[in-house]
């Protein structure tokens, strides 16, 4: 007996002992390919750059979609190699930290404009001015699309697509109410969801957990009521302001009448409730159309989308996120190849295929881009040709918090990264302070984080 | 050493023999020091700068980090918070995992099937756990709570993870339910290496289970017991990715232990300097706690172990 | 009363394994069912325990996805390493520790517990680094060693309980009988606590197979990724998609239940009953 029980470790060890080095195998053999790509060896004596571009969106077909555009390229220009290697956005922080500072980061890396703030700190980000001039000339941004990327004098990434946020609302519920337009006001906004909370169904749905939804969806709410500036012109803090407090006052009335377990939603959880019925309204980015007609069973005229409403005296607004580019590579080879990789995407051809990663999401911002044949020519544009029009209107009307008014403060890495204007609405909604309390604790917190 | 005396037994005690266990015991020394000291050593240094973002530069500031640290109130929150969260998860896992071991350890039927399935929770990766624990605990989209208020159990659904009250006590469920199958395997493996013997004499004798429970498996399992129980307390402390995917330390800081502050402090409010400070002040505590029992450990039992140097 | 005691006996057993099943098979169930049910009726409001339409969509887009089949493998191929490596480093540091005598010992027993104290979000950086330099990043080697060292101290740790519980005697038996420390080690404690080595190789293999912070700092490109860095992409950034994440966990479970069948019936045997004989 015990000699079977040794014979069977034994074959246990061995088979250890094989996988290692299999292991080893695997290692050297990625080992040797970087040195193939970078150059030695390669057949047509031409030296071929290899491109490292990290991006983070990791849905596969996204990420596909992406992944064809890139081919392309390199199909165009056989001698750059462009390696994808997809993040994910819980990590990329500390990955591209870790990265930059063992001399190992990307050559391009895709961002949001407070993740730039952060990377721009470790010195490793280089200006884009001339390219983003020359494609401005070209094809035109949209302000809200640059502005977040300005600042200290330089552009610090190239602006690729644009997210923004608007009222979702199911028609077939509006209809059973006999409410015939969506809501124009937040008075309206507020009665209606009241009216639709009933028989187990709730009015609306808004986050209320300590994530980037709430951040976003708040913010929303002050950018319609005047409150979109968190900084003054010096620099300070002025997160506790009439317009933030009568967003917080509105949001704590959303609450009222969203799921009680809205303190732990985030993004995708109002949109399941929104497909299978529980909710009748959602404040969210364009991609609550793409599984609308899957998921719910309804026909696509049965979504309906409209302008976040505005308070009395307030003004057309949402959040507005530009997503771009940053050039990291020192390398003057690399960064011509980046540039002109950028140059190719943004090219309306090439750039509608780009956008229609996540059809409805990700939009375009170049006024060239949004006529682009191929972005139009996408079966979810098609279809939801009514829809895209209010997102299309709505790009127009973005804002960032800490990128507004044409002022950037980099120091908006610190409140964004801590989720702090979430912090407060739970204060408000879990801890059940004030509206005017909640802000003033927001307020206090900002200043504390950006000392 | 002059050899006195040819009794073969003293060969076992003989300085030709001295080699062998440092032998024995330095590849894992070794590759500990390689693959852990740096790493620490760097984190202890920055503790005495005031880094912000990692990788930038900092200055040395002595032990200002440390001061702040040892005065700030959230600090103190959290240290609280996991303190509970140890205890929670220390009754729970070992609970259940002692429960589910003795019941493995009869023969009733499905019992093979039962003991290859039971590890089954502990295999799934960590993110799908917090994921799908947290999508079934939903109010609104959750089976639990379907359930719960089908039966009548509860008129309305409960927010589990999102109520102060509830979500540091359902997040060590959660933890509990992923990892309680080790335990149970290693106290299986512990119960079956007591014979048989010993239960059907004191069943000769009249013992029911519950006696046989308290007096012979229980007292069997001391040793593996008490090594889990240090270990398990340690790295129960040390867990954050469950905790930090099912609330992110909310709602409003109700499930923010010591882990989630200090990866909150070092990546989100970027203070890595900070965060090395707090993170070497709760080593020490643990390092604290870790001596003190081994130290009551190795009076309770001096009898079990050999004499040690 | 004896009836009564056994009565009660079996009470215990069947109601415990009742409630037993309800905890581990309730959620296994409802991930595998979710898993054969199409999006629509996922998140329907009324949840069905028996799929109405079911569906193997989601198993034929994962297993179709050569991304994913190089998941498992990888996972497989750095859990394998992890398991042999901690088998051999833990066993012999354990024995050393717990049987023999050498100055020092004690203090390697508990310096071994250092490993945990530390909080380990706070290696990442340094250990990127580390491995950065060594030209390891996104090697799965790079995994193995930090996956050892996670699982090693505990294993030693917790082969301490095995140790101690073989008799004093049988070391001297062995020597009596002329066997040198080597030949006591192989063929004699060993076999005894083989019930001890089997549990830690299930532990370091089932370490590896679910750690994902390092996994995902150390390895960049997706050829090397492993499962869990997989689920995560299907867990994304918005929202689940809730049967996918489902068939992905249940196919992710399937292979480390193979191992546990396969190990957990050879060793978890009571032998130690033959050794006192």
């Amino acid at each position: 007996m015990m000699r079977i029980m040794f014979r069977r470790g034994i074959v246990w060890f061995l088979m250890a002992l094989v996988s290692m080095s299999m292991l080893a195998a695997c290692g050297s053999a990625e080992k040797s390919q970087p040195k193939q790509a970078a150059g030695e060896g390669s057949t047509s004596g031409e030296k071929v750059i290899e491109l490292r571009i990290w991006h983070m969106e990791e849905p596969p077909e996204w990420a596909a979609r992406f992944q064809e555009v890139f081919d392309a390229y390199s199909k165009a220009n056989p001698n750059v190699k462009v390696k994808v290697e997809i993040q994910n956005w819980g990590t990329a922080w500390e990955k591209t930290l870790a990265a930059v500072q063992a001399k190992n980061q990307p050559d391009l890396l895709f961002t949001i404009p407070d993740f730039t703030t952060t990377v721009k700190s470790t010195g490793i980000v280089q200006p884009v001015d001339d390219l983003v001039s020359e494609l401005n000339q070209k094809h035109k941004f949209l302000p809200s699309a640059t502005g977040p990327y300005y600042y200290e004098g330089h552009h610090w990434a190239v602006p690729l697509y644009g997210m923004l946020q608007v009222l979702w609302y199911r028609k077939d519920f509006f209809a059973e109410a006999g409410i015939v337009a969506p809501p124009k006001t937040w008075e309206e906004l507020v009665s209606t969801a009241k009216a639709l909370t009933k028989n187990g169904r709730y009015g609306i749905a808004v986050p209320a957990s300590k994530t980037m939804a709430t951040d976003q969806t708040i913010y929303t709410f002050m950018a319609t009521s005047g409150a979109e500036d968190l900084f003054d012109a010096s620099g300070n803090v002025r997160f506790d302001n009439p317009g933030t407090v009568k967003a917080f006052e509105l949001y704590n009335e959303l609450v009222k009448y969203s799921p009680p377990d809205v303190t732990s939603w985030g993004w995708g959880e109002p949109r399941d409730a929104f497909y299978n019925g529980s909710v009748a309204m959602a404040v969210e980015k364009g991609w609550y159309l793409g599984d609308w007609e899957k998921t719910s069973g309804k026909k696509p005229a049965e979504i309906g989308v409209a302008p976040v409403p505005v308070p009395a005296g307030g003004k057309n607004g949402s959040i507005y996120i530009p997503n771009g580019a940053m050039l990291l590579s020192q390398d003057p080879q690399k960064q011509a190849a980046a540039k002109d990789l950028i140059r190719f995407i943004l090219e309306p051809d090439n750039y509608g295929r780009f956008v229609n990663a996540s059809p409805a999401l990700f939009l375009p911002l170049t006024e060239d881009g949004f006529q682009s044949k191929t972005w139009l020519a996408d079966p979810i544009i098609k279809t939801y040709g009514e829809q895209m029009k209010v997102l299309v209107e709505q790009s127009k009307n973005g804002q960032l918090y800490g990128f507004s008014n044409g002022k950037v403060f980099p120091a908006i890495g610190k409140i964004s990264a801590q989720n702090i204007m979430a912090q407060a609405v739970q204060k408000m909604v879990v801890e059940k302070s004030s509206p005017a309390e909640a802000v003033k604790w927001g307020q206090k917190a900002m200043q504390e984080a950006i000392k | 050493m002059a050899v006195i005396s040819t009794n073969r037994h003293h060969r076992v005690h003989r300085r030709p023999f001295q080699w062998f266990p440092y032998l024995l015991v330095a590849p894992l020394l070794l590759w500990i020091a390689g693959t852990v000291a740096y790493p620490l050593l760097t984190a202890v240094g920055l503790s005495f700068t005031n880094t912000g973002v990692v990788g930038t530069d900092g200055s040395f500031v002595g032990l200002a980090n440390y001061k702040k640290v040892l005065l700030s109130g959230p600090f103190w929150a959290s240290a609280w918070i996991s303190l509970k969260w140890v205890l929670l998860n220390g009754v729970l896992q070992t609970g259940l995992a002692l429960a589910s071991a003795v019941l493995l350890s009869r023969g009733f039927r499905g019992h093979k099937a039962a003991r290859t399935w039971l590890i089954a929770p502990w295999v799934i990766p960590t993110a799908a756990v917090a994921v799908i624990w947290g999508w079934m605990l939903s109010g609104t989209l959750g089976v639990v709570n379907y359930l719960l208020t089908a039966v009548h159990l509860i008129e309305k659904p409960l927010n589990f993870l999102g109520m102060t009250s509830t979500a540091l006590p359902t997040a060590a469920f959660i933890n509990t339910w992923h990892w309680f199958p080790f335990m149970a395997v290693v106290l299986l493996a512990g119960i079956q290496g007591i014979p048989a013997e010993i239960y059907e004499a004191s069943a000769v004798d009249g013992a029911n289970g519950m006696q046989q429970f308290i007096h012979i498996t229980l007292p069997s399992l001391r040793p593996v017991v008490s090594a889990m129980g240090l270990v398990g307390t340690l790295w129960s402390f040390n867990v954050f990715d469950i905790v930090y995917l099912l609330t992110k330390g909310g709602p409003s800081g109700a499930t923010r232990t010591l882990p989630v502050y200090i990866y909150e402090k070092g990546f989100k409010a970027f203070a890595i300097g900070e965060a090395a400070a707090a993170s070497v002040v709760t080593a020490l505590f643990l390092l604290t706690f870790a001596l003190w029992y081994l130290r009551s450990e190795s009076r309770q039992a001096p009898s079990e172990r050999r004499d040690t140097a | 009363m004896r009836n009564i005691g056994r009565l009660s006996q079996n009470l215990f057993t069947y109601l415990g394994a009742g409630a037993l099943l309800v905890l581990l098979a309730g959620p296994l169930y409802w991930i595998v069912i979710s898993s054969l049910k199409p999006s629509k009726e996922v998140i329907s409001r009324v949840p069905t325990f028996f799929p109405h339409a079911p569906t193997l969509e989601h198993y034929i887009r994962l297993l179709q996805s050569r991304d994913f089949v190089s998941y498992l493998v990888n996972s497989t191929l750095v859990a394998v390493g992890t398991m042999g490596i901690t088998l051999v480093l833990a066993t012999l540091a354990g024995y050393s520790t717990y049987r023999l005598k050498f100055k020092g010992q004690r203090l390697v027993a508990h310096l071994i517990l250092v490993t945990y104290a530390f909080p380990g979000t706070l290696l990442l950086v340094p250990v990127y680094r580390m491995m950065s330099s060594l030209g390891l990043v996104d090697n799965l080697w790079s995994l193995v060693i930090v996956n050892v060292t996670f699982a090693a101290p505990f294993a030693v740790w917790l082969l301490r309980g095995f140790f101690e519980a073989v008799p004093w005697e049988l070391e001297e038996a062995a020597s009596i009988d002329g066997a040198g420390p080597l030949r006591a080690l192989t063929q004699i404690i060993l076999p005894l606590v083989a019930p001890g080595m089997a549990t830690i190789a299930i532990y370091a293999f089932l370490v590896s197979w679910t750690e994902f912070m390092f996994a995902s700092t150390l390895i960049m490109s997706d050829a090397n990724k492993t499962l869990p860095m997989g689920l995560q992409a299907i867990l994304a950034q918005y929202n689940v998609n809730w049967g996918a994440l489902s068939a992905a966990a249940t196919v992710t479970t399937l292979p480390a239940l193979a191992l546990f069948t396969l190990i957990g019936r050879h060793f978890v045997k009571g032998l130690t009953a033959g050794a006192i004989k």
